[in-house]
């Protein structure tokens, strides 16, 4: 640690986020011809060191002896004033290496907030922020995650993006800049060897053209070995690719602070809001071995005194039962709790919760997205009003008396009599809490309903509509708050005005690329935090970059409209989307695609003959 | 049961984890090296462990100690030998011992050392500042309580917690002091707290900026005796 940093580490709030050194973090020897790899999550450290994704590629590309991958989060605010006070650039928390020296800076993508975040790390590295400003000595900047699938928003900014799942292919292109960095190619050629490696888009090899209506024309490679599709990646067999054994255990309190043991990828139940749902296709399973396998290694390793099982919808996986069951034994005498996020709600939920409950008790949170049953079947969302009383029912009888709700107001259709089963449900809690809740649990009920402004997601079906405006999201939020009263219940929601940015900035194109660079220059940043976001600096970034905010989040568009995203292919047709958007129009429900196959393309074009 | 009690040093890096942090971090060690830990019983059953006296953020020390209810006994030789493969660099356990008793570390806690190092804005005479301080009958602070919502305001008397205070090192504007605070569930004074009050009393020109603190030992009354609070049962 050199003096200057040693210096404002005593100066600023929660100094454990930026002095590296925790259990299990990676101390390598650095040699000349090693690739120096940045992971870099833009948001603060513990925020960044909650996410799954990071300990896999960390520990995946350490385990390659010619690689060292180390951590970057963003600074936060008052670590930032310091460091530009002192000049002090970006560096990573392993070694203290400035970012700007690495070979590969990549960035994580999983939410559009964080965007102004990644320009805020590359400024502070000294990186220029427009790819074309780059020379020699920048680093090559990447990025992945749920959010490259559309990357175009910041294509002026990222050198290339890897699409889909990384175990693979980010070791092919680590290999690929290995190999260049011997040769000294220089990055332009690097950058067209890179659009052969299956699942990278290049978007400086692009070209994009316009229609008078503002609307896309086209986006086509420049360069003859550029796909004109660019195909995402995903791993056939999950009991036989990398895992780490071990995660690194963070000194402070992070947002997850536990070990996570993924147990599937993939989900079938076909929500039609959910862009992970179609993204993350087809479902693969780890097996039962496998996974518990998995969780003693980093139980051993890290000493965390929680598990969790990590998936879309951990009750989907085929052998729960049995899974939970074993896992308790193994775990419960050393009291490890065992914690299940994303459970969807129903009895088997319960059973399966009651099984837990052995262990240690927490609270339950249930989504069932939307108040009516109509709404429900059109966002395709499985679940039924008794299904939910029943399974209140049930829990209460087992003494819990925390629950939370979570819904989405905004969805297509939407009228106010939907937005009174939203009020009703949480009355039917309170209504089952005073039927069932146990003689000896002297606890008050608390039901927090919340619900949060819907953002229409590219590869969706719902990915052609028009968002809410804000004053209409606004009118339904003074609504529920009016229709919902008691004092066990608590209704929260959610800022309208982040939700209209993030509909913007999620199906935006190119031109949306520089509000985000002027936004960023008017001193937004850290926007999925409340008490940062600054929503008027935001509109003057729109204004002078002269780009309408409501083209992009409150248009609907039609089917023949050419998509920022057309050219990448995630495997799911654009026809299912259409018939399933359809089918939302009319309240039509599609059958999980476990029962039986619901024709999405993906065991046609991609995963051939596999689900 | 079985109480262990280990003496710890943290130093480098391991001196910017807060208290919460500190607690966390030995837990999890215990896990990972499979120290049968004890627990509390009840539906949230939590390990009993009892530290003495937390140390503040960025205070580096030679003077730790935890007190741990085992359900056995372990071995302490290759429980220490082996803290390497369970410990981060920066804090060391030096050494560890069974005591008998119910364990209530900080109750006996009275007393702790420091060297506090500073910058001065100004080369002064820190001996004058130093027998000024001393001189001083009282030195009255606000101490600010938050209870709900209503702040209480209580007026302390930090003179007294004063027992030792002399200068070690003064070159130039750099100073190294050697002081003994009352420390414990009693009342102490943090020497945070002392440098930040020194400077209004005595116009001490201290760059507060610059106040770096190691705890050298942590004492604890036995019969009017002081004595190293590893000793204590």
């Amino acid at each position: 640690m050199n003096k200057q940093m040693e210096q404002i580490l005593h100066r600023v709030e929660k100094p454990s986020r930026y002095i590296g050194g925790e259990v299990n973090s990676c101390m390598k020897e650095i040699k000349d011809d090693m690739v120096r790899f940045g992971f870099a999550f833009p948001d603060v450290y513990e925020v960044g060191m909650s996410h799954l994704g990071m300990h896999i590629l960390y520990g995946l590309l350490n385990a390659q002896e010619d690689t060292y991958c180390e951590r970057l989060f963003t600074p936060w605010t008052d670590m930032e004033d310091q460091m530009r006070t002192l000049g002090i650039p970006l560096v990573t928390l392993e070694t203290h290496t400035p970012a700007k020296d690495l070979d590969i800076l990549g960035f994580t993508l999983q939410y559009e907030m964080s965007y102004t975040n990644i320009f805020n790390m590359l400024d502070l590295a000294g990186i220029p922020l427009r790819t074309a400003n780059r020379t020699e000595a920048d680093p090559l900047v990447i990025a992945g995650g749920p959010c490259a699938y559309n990357p175009e928003p910041i294509a002026d900014f990222i050198d290339a993006f890897v699409l889909g799942e990384g175990e693979e292919v980010t070791l092919e292109l680590v290999d690929m800049v290995k190999a260049a960095k011997k040769a000294g190619t220089p990055k332009a050629e690097l950058l067209k060897q890179l659009v052969t490696i299956p699942g990278v888009y290049v978007p400086s090899l692009y070209e994009v053209t316009y229609k008078e209506d503002g609307t896309l024309n086209a986006i086509t490679p420049t360069y003859d070995k550029a796909p004109t599709s660019i195909q995402k990646r995903f791993i056939k067999d999950l009991d036989t690719v990398y895992y780490p054994d071990s995660f690194i255990v963070p000194f402070m309190d992070t947002v997850h602070d536990r070990a996570m043991v993924e147990i599937f990828r993939g989900c079938t139940a076909g929500c039609r809001f959910c862009q992970a749902g179609m993204i993350y296709r087809p479902v693969r399973e780890k097996s039962v071995d496998t996974i518990m396998e998995a969780a003693q290694e980093l139980i051993r390793t890290t000493g965390f005194e929680e598990l969790a099982l990590s998936s879309l919808s951990t009750l989907d996986y085929t052998h729960i039962e049995e899974l939970i069951k074993k896992l308790v034994e193994q775990h419960e005498p050393n009291r490890v709790g065992l914690s299940l996020p994303s459970l969807r709600l129903n009895s088997f939920a319960v059973s399966v919760v009651e099984e837990i409950q052995k262990i240690r008790k927490t609270g339950l949170t249930f989504a069932p997205e939307a108040g009516s049953q109509r709404m429900r079947d059109v966002i395709n969302k499985g679940v039924t009003e008794e299904d939910l009383t029943t399974t209140m029912a049930q829990i209460f009888r087992l003494g819990w008396s925390k629950v939370k709700l979570y819904f989405m107001i905004g969805l297509p259709t939407e009228t106010f009599e939907d937005l009174d089963g939203i009020a009703d449900l949480g009355g039917k809690v309170v209504y089952q809490w005073r039927q069932n809740r146990t003689p000896d649990n002297k606890k008050p009920l608390t039901a927090t309903l919340s619900a949060s402004c819907f953002v229409p997601k590219p590869f969706t079906p719902f990915q052609w509509m028009a968002q809410d405006t804000l004053e209409t999201f606004k009118e339904k939020q003074a609504y529920l708050r009016e229709k919902i009263k008691g004092g066990s219940q608590k209704f929260n929601y959610h800022d309208a005005e982040t939700s209209f940015l993030e509909a913007v900035v999620a199906r935006g194109d190119r031109r949306v690329g520089a509000v985000i660079e002027k936004a960023f220059e008017l001193g937004c940043k850290y926007d999925g935090w409340a008490e940062y976001f600054n929503y008027e600096k935001w509109m003057e970034a729109f204004e002078e970059t002269q780009v309408d905010p409501a083209f992009f989040a409150n248009r609907e568009r039609t089917y023949e409209e050419v998509l920022p995203w057309d050219h990448i292919d995630i495997g799911v047709t654009k026809g299912y989307l259409i018939r399933e958007n359809e089918n939302a129009k009319k309240g039509v429900v599609t059958p999980d695609c476990r029962t039986s196959c619901t024709g999405c393309g993906i065991n046609t074009d991609l995963f051939v003959g596999g689900c | 049961m079985e109480t262990l009690r280990i003496h710890y040093t943290r130093e480098g890096r391991m001196r910017f984890l807060s208290h919460l942090e500190m607690v966390r971090l030995v837990e999890r060690a215990f896990r990972r090296t499979d120290v049968p830990m004890k627990f509390s019983e009840g539906f949230n059953p939590h390990p009993r462990y009892n530290f003495a006296m937390p140390l503040s953020v960025g205070v580096s020390s030679d003077a730790g100690y935890i007190d741990v209810d085992l359900t056995e006994k372990i071995d302490i030789d290759s429980f220490l030998k082996t803290q390497k493969k369970y410990l981060p660099t920066g804090l060391d356990f030096k050494r560890a011992k069974y005591v008998t008793g119910a364990s209530s570390l900080m109750s006996h806690v009275s007393a702790a050392e420091y060297l506090i190092e500073f910058s001065l804005n100004e080369e002064v005479d820190v001996k004058d500042h130093v027998a000024s301080l001393l001189a001083l009958e009282d030195m009255l602070f606000e101490k600010k309580k938050k209870k709900g919502r209503r702040v209480k305001v209580r007026t302390i008397n930090l003179r007294p917690m004063i027992y030792k205070l002399q200068p070690v090192v003064t070159e130039g504007k750099r100073v190294i002091l050697r002081v003994l605070l009352a420390a414990g569930a009693a009342g102490g004074l943090k020497p945070a707290l002392l440098m930040d009050q020194w400077a209004k009393l005595t116009a001490l020109p201290v760059d507060l900026d610059t106040v770096r603190i190691h705890r050298l030992s942590l004492l604890g009354d036995v019969d009017g005796q002081q004595k190293d609070v590893y000793e204590i049962l």
